[in-house]
């Protein structure tokens, strides 16, 4: 039998079968995949994927915004200035957070906390400036240094670190000190 | 008769009418595939949100409503006393320098202060915020709890109601609670957070019973943990010593102060040397 003969044989069934797989397809999109693939509301409405998200998007945003005018109920808010001044104190760091935080760094490093000799501190906002000697580890003293300056840079709550000059000096008695002058910014946590 | 007709086609025809219908027919499965794909992926899991989303929502609401008809019913006496004594609208010199002379001395008895200096009042300048601010500059030479405790008064100078003395996490976790509650507890926290600090100091447990009676025993430890929160314990160590003076001096509620300087120095036996320059704020009068 000849290719042409063949198709003359098949080509209409073929072609009712196809005619016939398209509308059954059709009529599944139409139908029956919006049943499977849509989120029937209580309302009536159907959503599609992407307007599911949407419609979450929305509602996380409007929850949002009313937890913000919750809180701004249940505060008696009174005055902007106050407010913006409450919250300005609420993030000011005392010496006693800044030192605690320094030590707890220092102590990370292994060291005799006694190398650390904090000799000067001054706190403006957040900003911090620290004056200080390590002493008492002999030639290690710049080492000791340069690992404390980046245990604080590595620390979440510093920011901003001008990283001091590495320098040391022999003392009268022949120990070895390396000064330095710290300035960084400190978000007390 | 449709087949009839189909039939009287030429195989061409019928062959291109096959293919196409064929392309048309793998296409809806693609689409089928995706659309059954996407709804798994992206329509479900955000599907299985929109439930507890929407409860929150309506809850969010109902308190809304609650802590309105609260707020409404505030008598409006902390603007007040905000406008006449924390931000006042003028330099209030005497009652400023009354604060100070009464946390020395306070510092001074208690044995967390070896001396203060003179008090410097600078000149009075408008900040960027359109503030009054009068700086104070003073030394002092005191131990590591006096200058903790003295850091922590300027820290709550000022503040004048419980829930401004609590950070954002406290205050979050005192409304999350009232979330697994029933929506009227938000009026019960309103009132707590809006209780006069110093007189919640002095007598912490009435207000604090309120609260508790408000609230369902599954409360009780998020309520524990959130009366707990640093900054209230502060005060209450803070201010409990401190009331009995503040009142009688009427420099209650006090002036808003905050550090602007502070250069420390440790000095012998313990004892560290301080340099303060602290900022007194208030309005500019209208």
């Amino acid at each position: 039998m000849s290719l042409q003969v063949i198709l003359q044989r098949i080509a209409l069934p073929l072609t009712l079968f196809s005619a016939a797989l398209l509308s059954l397809l059709l009529l599944s999109y139409l139908l029956v995949l919006p049943q499977f693939t849509r989120l029937h509301r209580p309302d009536g409405t159907a959503l599609a994927p992407r307007a599911i998200v949407y419609e979450q998007r929305m509602l996380s945003a409007q929850l949002l915004e009313k937890e913000e005018q919750r809180e701004k109920l249940v505060l008696p808010v009174i005055d902007p200035q106050y407010r913006t001044l409450v919250g300005h104190k609420q993030e000011q760091a005392t010496f006693g957070e800044v030192s605690a935080f320094v030590r707890l760094a220092f102590a990370r490093l292994g060291e005799n906390m006694g190398a650390l000799d904090i000799q000067h501190v001054e706190i403006q906002d957040e900003r911090i400036t620290m004056e200080g000697a390590i002493r008492g580890v002999g030639t290690r003293s710049m080492t000791v240094l340069a690992a404390f300056v980046e245990e604080l840079e590595q620390s979440p709550e510093v920011d901003d670190v001008d990283r001091p000059d590495f320098s040391r000096s022999v003392q009268t008695d022949g120990s070895i000190v390396s000064p330095f002058m710290l300035h960084f910014s400190f978000r007390h946590q | 008769m449709m087949i009839t007709r189909f039939s009287r086609l030429s195989t061409g025809t019928l062959s291109v009418i096959s293919v196409v219908c064929m392309a048309m027919s793998a296409g809806l499965l693609a689409t089928h595939a995706h659309a059954v794909r996407e709804m798994r992926e992206v329509g479900l899991p955000a599907a299985m949100e929109l439930p507890r989303l929407e409860d929150r929502l309506q809850l969010l609401e109902e308190q809304m409503d609650i802590a309105e008809l609260q707020a409404s019913l505030r008598s409006g006496s902390d603007a007040e006393r905000v406008r006449m004594y924390v931000l006042p609208p003028s330099d209030d010199l005497d009652r400023l320098l009354a604060t100070f002379d009464v946390i020395f001395s306070a510092m001074e008895q208690a044995g967390k202060a070896r001396s203060f200096s003179a008090v410097t009042i600078g000149e009075v300048y408008v900040n960027e915020e359109g503030m009054r601010v009068v700086p104070v500059s003073f030394s002092a030479v005191l131990s590591q709890e006096g200058l903790d405790a003295l850091q922590l008064f300027f820290r709550l100078a000022g503040i004048l109601t419980v829930g401004d003395a609590l950070d954002k996490q406290t205050i979050d976790m005192l409304l999350a609670i009232t979330e697994t509650e029933k929506p009227a507890t938000v009026a019960a926290i309103e009132q707590f957070l809006s209780t006069d600090l110093l007189r919640y100091v002095e007598e912490p447990r009435p207000y604090e019973e309120q609260l508790r009676t408000s609230l369902s025993p599954a409360a009780e430890d998020a309520l524990r943990s959130a009366l707990d929160a640093p900054r209230l314990r502060d005060a209450r160590s803070l201010f409990s010593d401190l009331a009995p003076i503040l009142r009688t001096q009427g420099i209650w509620p006090l002036r808003l102060l905050s550090e602007n300087t502070v250069a420390i120095r440790p000095v012998d036996n313990g004892l560290f040397e301080v340099e303060w320059t602290v900022n007194a704020y208030g309005r500019i009068d209208d």
